[in-house]
């Protein structure tokens, strides 16, 4: 308990560091501590709820949530859970369900990872060399925005296809319920770099869109896989929320090229940590797997 | 207390001794397990009396505690493309979740192979049936009964042991552990008694396992209102999330 405790302490701490929502790296962590991965992603959907429900209200109180936008997105996002639990049910019963989360772990991370690790590389060189880092300056059209059904989101000052949109809200939704992740780090440079949302509407609109998305995939994992453990996720939202107070704080003395760096090189431990579990000869080849329901 | 708990049983069996051709009674320490949200696991002693013993004759006596029945993939994995993926797989059905088996002597010596598998004694004897398999103990899914009760054992929930002792000519007592993640349900514990090989008694007490208090409350609530559980720990989230956001306030 203590333990569980602390890992919620611990990831709530480096969530706070770095700024991110941490599902990526608790699901992880619970895997890796012995608890069935079925257990781990189902209970951490909360957590993530939890921990991003303080930001999203501050968001929306200072005026930086886009609630047409985020309204699109948790729409598309809602259905991209059930889905989500949906196939997570499927793998679950066939037995698949830890290698799929295994795969795409490695796939999701060491490319975000890798993709975060050049970068920062890049500014911290940049930054000794004493050049400013060259601010990338996006096109205003792409063909993104060659798309047809656009609609006008006021908040954002933006005029695009919803088809992205939709299309980003179910992909995430779709991911955080199937792996436990709320998605946050993929969201947010998307919505930049894809969509154009202004930065000051991006972290405020993300966040509505995780919260609600994750509350969905709570509720469906409770009622299609009966994997929610309360106790359990109880445990690592005080951890969590207590554990961002210090992380944040300890944020602030580092630089920021610096902890993109840190962030990306400890995505890529975790990448490389379920590479090894799926590759390296297992202790026991047999396991065993308790099946519900009745068969003829 | 557990002897004092053991007397009393005792007691009771002997008042209750019925006179004819010898026959066995046995009683459970504990007739309920309950879990808590901090439960180890438990000891159960099993009591037994054979009555009408006759007087010079050594009985040799059995006692089976099977837990509840469940069915159990089995699955193997191999290596495809560099990954350990599962692969093979067979699904026992009907198989107890907890299974111990106590003796005076070892079971080779009390009975016979064929009253062992009469009487679904000791684990090479259970009769596995697998799904979508007509025979039983099908030689094709040998590999993963072995598997199978090689994980059971190292999960201290299959276990066999010639550890019954005499505390007077007809009397005995073993001890069963119920490792932390016994199955919860309905056990039955099985008394025999032999006689130069030869079945004489047998009899059967029920047990039961049972969660309690807020263990049980929960389970309950997430199995039977699967939904509204689902909702609760929503609240629980966003309830939990505000607060954090109230209690550490930076701005």
């Amino acid at each position: 308990m203590f333990i569980i405790f602390g890992m919620g302490g611990a990831v709530g701490f480096l969530s706070g560091m770095f700024g991110v929502g941490g599902g990526f790296l608790l699901t992880p962590l619970l895997i890796f501590s012995g608890i069935p991965p079925a257990v781990s992603i189902a209970t951490v959907a909360p957590q993530i709820a939890a921990s991003s429900t303080s930001a999203a209200l501050t968001y929306y109180r200072r005026g930086q949530v886009d609630l047409k936008l985020a309204l699109y997105l948790l729409l598309a996002g809602a259905t991209g859970s059930a889905l989500g639990v949906l196939v997570f049910s499927i793998l679950n019963s066939s037995g698949q369900l830890d290698l799929i989360v295994s795969l795409s772990y490695v796939a999701l991370l060491s490319s975000v990872g890798g993709l975060m690790l050049t970068e920062a590389a890049r500014a911290i060189i940049n930054a000794r060399r004493g050049r400013p880092t060259p601010l990338r300056r996006p096109g205003q059209h792409t063909w993104i925005h060659g798309l047809p059904l656009k609609t006008r989101f006021r908040r954002s000052k933006l005029y695009v296809s919803v088809i992205p949109v939709i299309g980003l809200g179910l992909g995430i939704g779709f991911l955080g319920a199937m792996l436990g992740i709320g998605g946050g780090f993929i969201l947010v440079p998307a919505m930049i770099y894809l969509l154009r949302v202004p930065t000051n509407m991006v972290i405020g609109t993300s966040l509505v869109q995780i919260v609600a998305t994750m509350s969905v995939a709570t509720i469906l994992h409770a009622v299609t896989n009966q994997t929610v453990d309360v106790v359990l996720a109880l445990a690592l939202m005080i951890g969590g929320v207590m554990g961002a107070q210090f992380g944040t704080r300890a944020g602030q003395t580092i630089r920021g090229d610096q902890l993109r760096g840190l962030l990306s090189l400890l995505i890529l431990a975790v990448a490389v940590r379920f590479l090894i579990g799926l590759v390296i000869t297992p202790e026991e080849r047999y396991s065993l797997d308790l099946l519900r329901g009745a068969f003829p | 207390m557990r002897v004092v708990v053991g007397l009393a049983l005792l007691a009771g069996i002997v008042a209750a001794a019925p006179a004819d051709a010898e026959d066995l009674t046995i009683a459970i320490s504990s007739p309920t397990v309950e879990i808590t949200s901090n439960f180890t696991g438990a000891d159960i002693t099993v009591f037994g009396v054979v009555e009408d013993a006759v007087p010079g004759v050594e009985y040799d006596v059995v006692v089976a505690l099977r837990g509840p029945a469940q069915n159990i993939a089995v699955r193997r994995k191999d290596r495809v493309a560099g990954i350990w993926i599962n692969q093979a797989s067979e699904t026992v059905l009907a198989v107890p979740g907890f299974y111990a088996l106590r003796t005076s002597a070892p079971l080779w010596q009390i009975a016979d192979p064929e009253t062992r598998e009469n009487f679904l004694l000791g684990t090479d004897h259970l009769g596995f049936v697998y799904r979508g398999k007509v025979r039983i103990n099908d030689p094709s899914a040998a590999e993963f009964r072995d598997a199978f009760l090689r994980l059971k054992t190292e999960a201290d929930l299959f276990s066999e042991a010639t550890d019954i002792s005499f505390l007077a000519d007809a009397v005995f007592r073993t001890t069963i552990r119920l490792p932390a993640s016994t199955p919860v349900g309905r056990y039955s514990a099985t008394g025999f008694v032999f006689r130069d090989g030869q079945l004489v008694a047998r009899v059967r007490e029920i047990m039961n396992v049972n969660r309690v208090g807020g263990e049980r409350f929960l389970f309950e609530f997430s199995r039977n209102q699967a939904f509204l559980y689902g909702i609760a720990a929503v609240a629980m989230a966003l309830f939990v999330g505000w607060l954090g956001g109230v209690l550490f306030r930076r701005d």
